[in-house]
């Protein structure tokens, strides 16, 4: 029976890296030709869509001013280009900090928002902002972003350049990675995540998910689908499923770099990323009763996807550590021999050249530091998303049982401490 | 090419062995002929018992009655003429049968045509209830012959009321006579020594003895077998192991190479030179022995039936002898089985050794299955000693052959093994494969994921040389 136990949960968990790794290849083939097409594509950069960049903000006083200093600087046309402050019921001072820059710069402006948007989290003020703007293209940013000064034209373009994409999704740096242990692991993270998991998809099946911030969205497919569904917790998941039942597809443009702040401390990140665990399973679940009549093939797999990781692949770490720390104490008749232990090292290796890749991949991530931080993280971070998505689990199995309402949690932002 | 060689001699040994020797009249080295007479001309079971206990004491060949010519007898010193089948006995067998001058049994019918017993008297039908003092579990329809007076009576038996002679000797005759030789215990083990007795034959007076530990498989308790093993390594028992390496339960396959300490402690005992006894159903015999020999373990016997050992292990009922059946030597479990669940666990076993020593040269063959654990085996050895002569068989220290198309295991008697494999590395993959299906599967990710891990390293050695070559267009911290 524990030979049979054993072998589940080594398919489960193997199934999982497996893919990983197939994904990982693709990341890597996408970054050494994702660059290619720009000159030919900048030629149709001449009459540019009208954009509208969305940054819903609550008491981000913390960070705003640094956001909109970066906003000021965009390359792109400033005719066609409105930034929106989206002030959603902010008790700081974000509203004062925000209209201070509306006077210097015209293409920027503050809504506050209003029943019955108002204070309701993330997606209401977004679609606040989207019944009261104009541009042919939305583009969000979380209010502690500072996108690099091409981001937004690089959005665009991917647009512009592929008619069938609904979204161009760009790629996000910590600007706060050197602050704490804890942002280093997630610097480290983001990164691996976005060559393997975005750049993956996109080069094997031509899938991205859309991120909390740095993407472009055509407005016609927002109006389309009536804009962000305001009870998911995973907007950004839950929006791209949609994107892709109509059809279209969200294209992984790392060539638009924001930099956005991480949580310093545990506290703020078990919040945030209880959150997004629970938004991806509430995801999850809302869409597993459509696996099958939902359009795309290729969303179903990456439903599939997520169901697997956010319980099946959690479910078959679990397993294994509990047969490993029971066959401690007590000789359950394991069978399985050295076989184990290779696989054990093996999976170590490959979680070790994959994030080293990824790290490469960046200009100044593969040190000596971050290598052993790697080692660590392995051991103690990668650990800490096991306990979190249980307890994600527990409470959304709990919401879904007692119909308790959905709340919203902002991440909490920290003042600018690097030079 | 010794080997070989020796190998072919020692196939050649065995083919002459094998060949119908017991049915043929030897020219010369036979001691006793054994005579039968049956309705079909073919050797029955009670033939090949009586050969069995015979051959304890002599070099005996065995001839259906239409066989004998004349002088056939002339080679033989001693008779036996065992009737089976009532019927009017050849010519030319009763004359050699008649003119025969050494020591001659004749059992059950027909011996009214020999001359000595011309002069008896076929009596009433009865129903035997007792031979001599042993009582039969099932009466016995019998013919009562009624000899002269003069005959000397070695044995009596009995129905309800009333005794006849059932063993006799002719007197101032070489002729002997046996009512019938019973098959039932304990009656059966008095045979031997009244034929000895009768046939004048000098009697053997050690039993061969030997324990196989049985029951061992993948489910067995390491622990427990190495104290049962310790235990009888102490009081000097040669240490013959009967394995099973592979089980089916429920449909599905159990290998003994899962249990990895197990499999540990048997490649050790085989070093050190424990004999193996393979156990396995006949449809997997094959693969048995193949997956065995494979884990480095080498079995020369074989618990049942299998053409591909030249030696047996096996119980039998009422074969209480070591013999040779063709080209094989079988060894009998002779003893009854240690009962862990009574109050008096070896109460049966002592009375089988009890029957077995009125078998002189009989062997003493002992299942001690290794679950039990060690409790009982000073108890077992003590009882040995105590009630019998006997001398211990080592399997290991016996001309053992095993082949089949990939396996050749060449057993001399000072216990040196030649292995002789076969297999190509696909069937030897295509064997683990058969064992361990998911192991298998998972060494063939491992080497999926081994190439990929080292596709990743080199990407990013290659990452690290251009590094310098590439542009970045992010800044280093947000400005």
């Amino acid at each position: 029976m524990a030979d049979i136990f054993f072998y589940i949960s080594l398919f489960l968990i193997w199934i999982m890296l497996l893919y990983h790794m197939f994904l990982m290849q693709g990341g890597y083939m996408h970054f050494q030709s994702y660059e290619k097409d720009i000159d030919e594509w900048s030629k149709k950069m001449i009459d540019v869509p009208t954009v509208s960049v969305f940054i819903p903000a609550h008491n981000e006083d913390v960070v705003i001013e640094q956001t909109l200093r970066a906003m000021s600087r965009l390359y792109y046309p400033k005719d066609k280009l409105e930034v929106i402050v989206i002030n959603d019921n902010s008790s700081d001072r974000t509203g004062d900090i925000a209209r201070k820059f509306t006077e210097k710069y015209p293409f920027i402006r503050v809504i506050e928002t209003v029943e019955p948007y108002k204070g309701k989290g993330k997606s209401s003020a977004l679609n606040a902002a989207l019944a009261d703007s104009t541009g042919e293209v939305v583009i969000v940013y979380d209010a502690d972003n500072t996108p690099e000064r091409m981001a937004i034209w690089y959005l665009v373009m991917g647009l512009v350049n592929d008619p069938k994409a609904a979204a161009t999704v760009g790629k996000f740096r910590v600007v706060n990675a050197a602050e704490t242990w804890l942002t280093r692991f997630i610097n480290i993270e983001t990164i691996c995540f976005q060559w393997m998991a975005q750049g993956g998809r996109w080069k094997w099946f031509n899938i991205a998910t859309i991120p909390g911030t740095n993407f472009a969205i055509r407005r016609t497919i927002l109006e389309q689908l009536g804009g962000w569904d305001v009870k998911a917790l995973a907007e950004d998941t839950e929006l791209t499923i949609r994107v892709y039942n109509l059809g279209y597809h969200i294209r992984f443009f790392p060539k638009a770099i924001t930099w956005e702040q991480e949580p310093e401390t545990l506290k703020v990140w078990w919040k945030q990323r209880t959150r997004w665990a629970r938004g991806n399973q509430y995801v999850v679940l809302k869409f597993l009763s459509q696996f099958f009549t939902l359009k795309r093939k290729s969303i179903i797999f990456d439903l599939f996807y997520f169901f697997f990781t956010y319980f099946l692949f959690f479910f078959g770490v679990i397993l294994s550590n509990l047969l490993f720390i029971t066959n401690l104490f007590y000789d359950i008749g394991l069978t399985v021999g050295d076989i184990a232990i290779v696989l054990w090292v093996l999976a170590f290796l490959l979680f070790l050249g994959e994030v080293m890749i990824t790290l490469s991949i960046e200009k100044t991530e593969m040190n000596r530091k971050n290598f052993f931080y790697v080692i660590l993280m392995y051991f103690t971070y990668s650990q800490m998303w096991i306990v979190l998505v249980i307890w994600s689990l527990f409470l959304e199995i709990k919401r879904v049982f007692t119909g308790q309402e959905v709340q919203w949690y902002k991440t909490e932002r920290f003042a600018k401490k690097t030079k | 090419m010794r080997f070989k060689i020796g190998i072919l001699v020692f196939i050649g040994l065995s083919y002459l062995f094998a060949m119908p020797q017991h049915y043929q009249a030897s020219a010369d080295g036979k001691d006793l002929a054994l005579i039968y007479v049956t309705s079909n001309r073919q050797v029955d079971e009670e033939v090949q018992i009586l050969l069995e206990m015979l051959e304890a004491y002599t070099d005996v060949d065995v001839i259906p009655v239409e066989n004998i010519q004349e002088d056939t007898l002339n080679a033989y010193k001693r008779i036996v003429l065992f009737n089976a089948f009532k019927m009017q006995l050849p010519s030319e067998a009763l004359q050699a049968l008649n003119k025969f001058q050494g020591p001659a049994v004749a059992i059950g019918d027909n011996i009214e045509q020999i001359a000595p017993f011309t002069h008896w008297q076929w009596g009433k039908t009865v129903e035997l209830r007792k031979i001599g003092e042993h009582t039969l579990e099932s009466p016995l329809v019998w013919n009562v012959m009624n000899p002269p007076h003069e005959a000397e009576v070695k044995l009596m038996a009995s129905s309800f009321n009333a005794d006849y002679p059932f063993v006799m000797k002719e007197k101032n005759s070489n002729w002997s006579y046996i009512g019938k030789v019973i098959l039932s215990s304990p009656v059966i083990y008095d045979w031997p020594s009244i034929l000895g007795e009768l046939l004048q034959l000098s009697t053997p007076d050690i039993h061969p003895a030997f324990i196989v530990l049985t029951d061992i498989n993948m489910e067995t308790d390491v622990v427990k077998l190495k104290k049962v093993v310790e235990q009888l390594k102490h009081y000097n028992v040669p240490i013959n192991l009967q394995i099973t390496p592979l089980f089916e339960d429920d449909g599905a396959l159990y290998y003994l190479r899962n249990n990895k300490a197990l499999l540990k402690y048997l490649q050790q005992l085989q070093q050190e030179g424990v004999a193996f006894v393979l156990s396995s159903s006949q449809a997997n015999m094959e693969k048995s022995l193949h997956t065995l020999v494979l884990s480095h373990i080498y079995p020369t016997l074989v618990q049942g039936d299998s053409t591909l050992f030249s030696g047996i292990v096996r119980q039998q009922e009422n074969h209480f002898y070591i013999t040779k059946n063709d080209a094989q030597k079988v060894y009998p479990y002779t003893i009854a089985a240690i009962n862990d669940m009574d109050a008096h666990p070896l109460y049966a076993l002592q009375q089988s050794i009890r029957n077995i020593k009125s078998a002189p040269g009989s062997a003493i063959g002992i299942q001690y299955p290794s679950y039990l654990g060690a409790h009982h085996v000073q108890e077992l050895v003590e009882l040995l000693n105590n009630q019998v002569q006997f001398e211990w068989l080592d399997f290991r220290k016996t001309e053992q052959l095993v082949k089949t198309s990939k396996v050749t295991i060449a057993q001399s008697a000072n216990g040196e093994q030649k292995v002789q494999l076969s297999f190509t590395n696909i069937e030897r993959l295509k064997m683990r494969f058969d064992e361990r299906p998911f192991e298998m599967v998972l060494w063939l990710l491992v080497i999926i994921v081994s190439l990929f891990v080292t596709v990743f390293f080199m990407n990013t050695l290659r990452l690290r040389v251009t590094l310098r070559k590439r542009l970045f267009e992010e800044r280093k911290h947000n400005g």
